[in-house]
C-alpha cells in the first residue's frame, strides 16, 4: 500500500517521509551549490539520470555534471509530493530558478528512493526544464 | 554505495515490457479503456510542458486522439527497484506536420492485488 504525506499510518512511516523530506532538500541544495560529496553519499551505484535534453546519465557521468557550477541562480523547489512503497519512494517536486541571461525558469522531476540496509539512496531521477 | 535495483526477475520483466508496448500504442490509439485498465488511482503524469496531470485528468487528455502517430519506444531499460518497476525508455514518433520527433520517459509501476499498475509517468519530448 502506498503512504502520501497527507496519509501516515505508523511512526516509522512519519519518520521515512521526514527522512524523504530532508533528502529532497539535500538533492536540491546539492544541486545549487555543486556538492558533488553529498551525491556520493546519497546516490546508489546504479543511479540513472534522465536530463532535460534527453540524454541519460550514470552515476559518474551524473557525479561530473553536478561537480561544475551551475548555470543556473536561487534554485528553490515547491509542490513536493512524496509517496512510500514499503522500502521505495517517488518525489516529485516543481522547481524554480534563474537562467544565466536573467529570465526566471521552472522545471518538474520525479527522483525514486529505496532503503537499502537502513539507508535511503536515490536509484533515478527525471528532469523537466520548461 | 550498493546497486538497488534488480534486473533479474524475467516473469515480472515480460509483464512490464508489455505494459510499456501497450501504454505507447494505447496512447496511439486513444484507448481510454487500457489505461482506465491500468493506472493506479494515484497515477501522477508529468508533461512535456512541466504540467503535473493526476488520473482523471490524464484521461481526459489522452481521449483526444495526437494528431501525430508511429510511435516507437526505443532503448527500453527496465529496473525493479523494491516495489517499484521503473521502465526508462526513448521514443521516437511523427509530428502532426510529418517531421520526425523524439522524446524520453520514466514510467513507474507497483503491483496492487496482484496487478502490475503505473503509479507515474515523467515525460520529456524534444
Amino acid at each position: 500500500m502506498h503512504t502520501t504525506s497527507s496519509d501516515v499510518h505508523t511512526p516509522r512511516q512519519a519518520d521515512d517521509l521526514a527522512a524523504l523530506r530532508q533528502l529532497n532538500h539535500g538533492f536540491i541544495r546539492g544541486v545549487a551549490t555543486a556538492d558533488a560529496a553529498w551525491f556520493e553519499r546519497h546516490l546508489s551505484d546504479d543511479f540513472l539520470n534522465s536530463n532535460p535534453d534527453g540524454t541519460m546519465s550514470d552515476r559518474a557521468a551524473f557525479l561530473r555534471q553536478v561537480g561544475r557550477p551551475p548555470s543556473i541562480s536561487g534554485l528553490d523547489v515547491e509542490d513536493v509530493r512524496i509517496r512510500l512503497f514499503g522500502d521505495a519512494a517517488i518525489i516529485h517536486g516543481r522547481t524554480t530558478y534563474t537562467c544565466a541571461d536573467g529570465r526566471r525558469g521552472a522545471g518538474r522531476y520525479t527522483d525514486v528512493w529505496a532503503r537499502v540496509d537502513g539507508q535511503w539512496l536515490c536509484a533515478a531521477a527525471d528532469v523537466t526544464r520548461c | 554505495m550498493p546497486r538497488i535495483a534488480a534486473t533479474d526477475r524475467p516473469d515480472d520483466r515480460r509483464v512490464i515490457e508489455d505494459l510499456n508496448r501497450h501504454y505507447l500504442r494505447a496512447a496511439e490509439d486513444a484507448d481510454l479503456a487500457w489505461y482506465e485498465e491500468h493506472l493506479a488511482d494515484d497515477y501522477v503524469c508529468i508533461t512535456v510542458d512541466g504540467a503535473l496531470s493526476n488520473r482523471a485528468a490524464f484521461l481526459k487528455r489522452i481521449a483526444q486522439p495526437y494528431p501525430g502517430g508511429h510511435f516507437e519506444a526505443v532503448d527500453v531499460r527496465v529496473r525493479f527497484v523494491g516495489e517499484l518497476a521503473l521502465v526508462h525508455a526513448g521514443f521516437k514518433y511523427t509530428k502532426p506536420d510529418g517531421q520526425a520527433g523524439s522524446g524520453r520517459y520514466t514510467d513507474i509501476y507497483t503491483q496492487r492485488q496482484g496487478r502490475w499498475l503505473c503509479v507515474s509517468a515523467h515525460f520529456n519530448r524534444f
